[in-house]
């Protein structure tokens, strides 16, 4: 029996004795109540069955979704420098402008609505979204003016009742369809300005945008932060940000074919599509991270539910010497546009390691500018284009000559009357020669003088030649889309053929090719290393010597005296104060099969200094239509005009004596003394 | 024993202390460090940006532009002509027809 126990010192009392239950409650309530609570116990059960078992992905997604949260974190792509630190490329966060032009215009036109009013913009605000039709009392009876700017803006829904209520129908009154040139208002102005759009622009998109109803415009993408933060500070209602990278090129058109250029990739993200930017996309492109946090209702982060950090991309540091690249590029230029010729190239190798300090083509485009990223003028032509070189091909004949002892810098070659038979073809030199010696071939560029060097070999030699020059070989590593050139086997070459590539015809080469080629005489030990994008701290190893220690100072010499010797075709090449050589060449376009008559490309590959080389310059200018169009007339100066900027940037010190007839006065550069 | 359940409760209540500090503590840090997170961003950001304008201001094109058009600069010209080459410690070839010997046949089975 249950026992009610009291304190102190009452005794039991027995329950059924209690007087709190004389007065028993009617049986029906008791039961109804009992009931009535079962049946809620038993819909609240059989909700929580349902949501748990009909619907529970549903819940636990909207569960997550109002407490997890993920923070992305950005990475930010490589940056690429050139050797000396000089940055060429590199990304910026920037930010999306979004246009709601609904949006815009309601609160331009709430917010005059309130000024004529003199009423807070924000209750104005909060009594219109009510949607329920309300009085205004105003402070002091509207004046003419305002009343006339009321007018004006020809809002339905905006009734008087007195001089001090106004009733309005915010479900009649469409502040979208206010009359309102958006045109005048000073924070539309400014936004266009901001935007460096024209005002008329800005609005007419605005515009357009609204009639179509159409929200959520893209204004502008890639606006730097400092810009974004001037334009968020108009506080303009309708316009919001959004966060995306910009990838900027600081020299823009000037290293725009040898750093390349991004694209978006189908994550959104900037990946490499050209240049440099693609080579090296595995080690500049980063990896974005993502912080999962619990968060409070306020949005603060209460727990933490793992972050995978940002990994930001590598930086890149080329072997490009951003000054040498510029002085390429302005001296190509000003080429082109003298010699009024279609395209150019030019290509500075560091004349030991095999770095590439300058790769310059025109027509170039802006990177910085994605509307110029189409047509002919992304094509890299000192990487990809392959033609038949002409005769800057001589040095390599001559030097396979000298190496296999069939000729000596002064064997004399007879090269009259100036035409040479071949299988029945003539062999021309633009004149009768007569008699030259292996130096003069150079000096004078003789076809007739190389082609019986070449054919005083055997086939498979000249196809050694080439081979040990690089030609038909990728050039280097990191140089996308680098063409190997065109060089059949050996086996398959007719007489004509041997007679020709002795000369540079028959085959095709890039002259980024030709400018490694050229390594091999510079090259201490001889060698062909590929070449390199990257800056190295130590310079590579090359192979087996292509040539003898003798053969490579005889060619040295005489590629000087291509320079230097009276009536030299490369003349134009020299540079004061340094002694340089170098080779010239003229090839006919080959187009359709057909040697095109008055289209050429001039060619020059130039070494300097000669005492102890540094650089590797070759130069193509393509087509040139003022009437020359040789490679001594028109590339050669613009090697000259390269390796003096060049050696003078690098600090190497003059290696020629100059004597300056004019005054009279001889200077010992090397020694510093004047006389 | 009455000594242990005190004990035992006070214990208990220092570790519900100590719990609601260690947590107070962890959202704090949290809190902490993602603001760290966000200003080293911002720092990356601004590095990368006057990186950019460095470069920018920089560029040879932009020197040479003012150095022309605002300082009235030339590249100064030498004129080659009035210069010639004093032989040097490494002449060229010597290349005087007639001076060197006259091969009529080579080896390889080329004439010349």
């Amino acid at each position: 029996m249950a026992i009610l126990r009291l304190r102190g010192r009452c005794r039991p009392l027995p329950i059924a004795t209690s007087p709190l239950l004389r007065n028993a409650l009617p049986g029906w309530r008791l039961r109804f109540v009992h009931g009535t609570l079962m049946l809620m116990f038993a819909a609240v059960a059989g909700m929580a069955f349902y949501l748990q078992m009909f619907l529970q992905s549903e819940s636990l997604a909207d569960g997550e979704k109002r407490s997890n949260h993920s923070q992305p974190l950005p990475a930010f792509r490589g940056m690429i420098f050139d050797r000396n630190g000089n940055l060429l490329a590199g990304s910026v966060m920037t930010r999306t402008i979004v246009a709601d032009p609904l949006q815009i215009k309601r609160d331009l036109v709430i917010q005059i609505l309130a000024d004529i009013l003199k009423q807070d913009f924000k209750q104005l605000e909060r009594n219109l979204l009510r949607k329920k039709t309300f009085s205004l009392e105003l402070a002091s009876p509207l004046s003419r003016d305002a009343r006339q700017r009321l007018i004006e803006l020809n809002l339905e829904g905006v009734y008087p009742e007195s001089d001090y209520i106004l009733r309005i129908e915010p479900e009649t009154l469409r502040p979208e369809k206010a009359t309102l040139p958006l045109g005048n208002q000073l924070l539309i102005r400014e936004l266009a300005s901001l935007l460096d759009m024209e005002t008329d622009n800005l609005v007419n998109l605005l515009e357009t945008s609204l009639a179509k109803g159409r929200r959520g415009i893209e204004l502008r993408r890639q606006v730097r932060e400092s810009r974004a933060s001037q334009i968020a500070e108009l506080g303009i209602a309708g316009i919001s940000q959004s966060g995306d990278f910009k990838r900027y090129y600081p020299m823009g058109a000037v290293s725009a074919h040898l750093v390349g250029y991004t694209g978006m990739d189908n994550r959104d993200q900037d990946s490499g599509l050209a240049g440099v930017e693609k080579s090296f996309e595995t080690d500049l492109s980063g990896t974005p991270g993502v912080w999962k946090t619990i968060r409070d209702r306020k949005g603060r982060p209460i727990e933490d539910k793992g972050v995978t950090h940002a990994a930001n991309g590598q930086d890149v540091r080329l072997s490009l010497d951003s000054r040498i690249q510029y002085l390429a590029f302005a001296a190509l230029q000003q080429a082109l546009s003298r010699h009024r010729a279609v395209a150019g190239s030019a290509v500075v190798l560091d004349a030991e390691s095999g770095e590439v300090l300058a790769l310059v083509n025109l027509p170039s485009f802006d990177p910085n500018d994605r509307r110029t990223l189409h047509g002919d003028k992304l094509f890299n032509r000192s990487v990809e284009y392959s033609y038949e070189l002409g005769s800057v091909m001589k040095p390599f004949t001559v030097a396979r000559g000298l190496e296999k002892g069939i000729i000596r810098p002064d064997t004399i070659l007879d090269c009259s009357p100036g035409s040479f038979q071949v299988s029945g073809e003539a062999i021309p030199d633009h004149r009768n020669f007569r008699e030259l010696s292996v130096a003069q071939v150079l000096q004078k560029s003789s076809n007739i003088g190389a082609a019986r060097i070449g054919m005083a070999m055997s086939r498979e030699e000249m196809g050694e030649n080439l081979a040990a020059f690089g030609f038909g070989q990728k050039p280097g590593e990191g140089f996308p889309a680098a063409t190997a050139g065109l060089v059949h086997s050996w086996h398959k070459w007719q007489a004509l053929d041997q007679s020709r590539i002795a000369y540079g015809y028959s085959f095709s080469a890039s002259i980024l090719q030709l400018a490694r080629a050229y390594l091999v005489f510079t090259r201490e030990d001889r060698s062909l290393p590929l070449l390199s994008m990257l800056a190295l701290d130590q310079h590579p190893a090359g192979g087996k010597p292509a040539l003898s220690a003798r053969t490579r100072h005889e060619m040295l010499d005489m590629l000087e005296s291509v320079v230097n010797a009276p009536g030299a075709t490369g003349g134009q090449a020299r540079v004061p104060g340094y002694r340089v050589g170098g080779k010239t060449g003229t090839a006919r376009k080959l187009i359709n099969r057909q040697y095109e008559s008055g289209r050429y490309l001039a060619t020059f590959v130039g070494i300097a200094p000669m005492s102890q080389p540094r650089l590797i310059i070759a130069v193509s200018i393509d087509e040139p239509k003022t009437g020359k169009y040789g490679g001594g007339d028109v590339a050669a100066p613009v090697f000259a005009e390269i390796a003096a900027g060049a050696l003078r940037s690098l600090g190497v010190t003059p290696d020629m004596p100059l004597q300056l007839a004019a005054e009279g006065i001889s200077v010992a550069v090397e020694s510093g003394e004047t006389q | 024993m009455r000594s242990l359940r005190f004990l035992l409760l006070f214990a208990a209540v220092l570790s519900a202390l100590g719990a609601v500090t260690a947590r107070r503590q962890e959202i704090r840090l949290l809190r902490q460090v993602q603001a760290e997170e966000k200003n080293a961003l911002r720092l990356q950001q601004e590095y990368r940006e006057l990186l950019l304008d460095r470069s920018r201001l920089g560029s040879y094109a932009r020197v040479e532009l003012i150095a022309r058009s605002k300082l009235g600069m030339v590249v100064p010209v030498i004129n080659l002509p009035a210069a010639r080459a004093v032989p040097s410690d490494s002449p060229a070839v010597p290349a005087m027809p007639g001076t060197g010997r006259r091969i009529v046949a080579a080896a390889g089975g080329g004439a010349f």
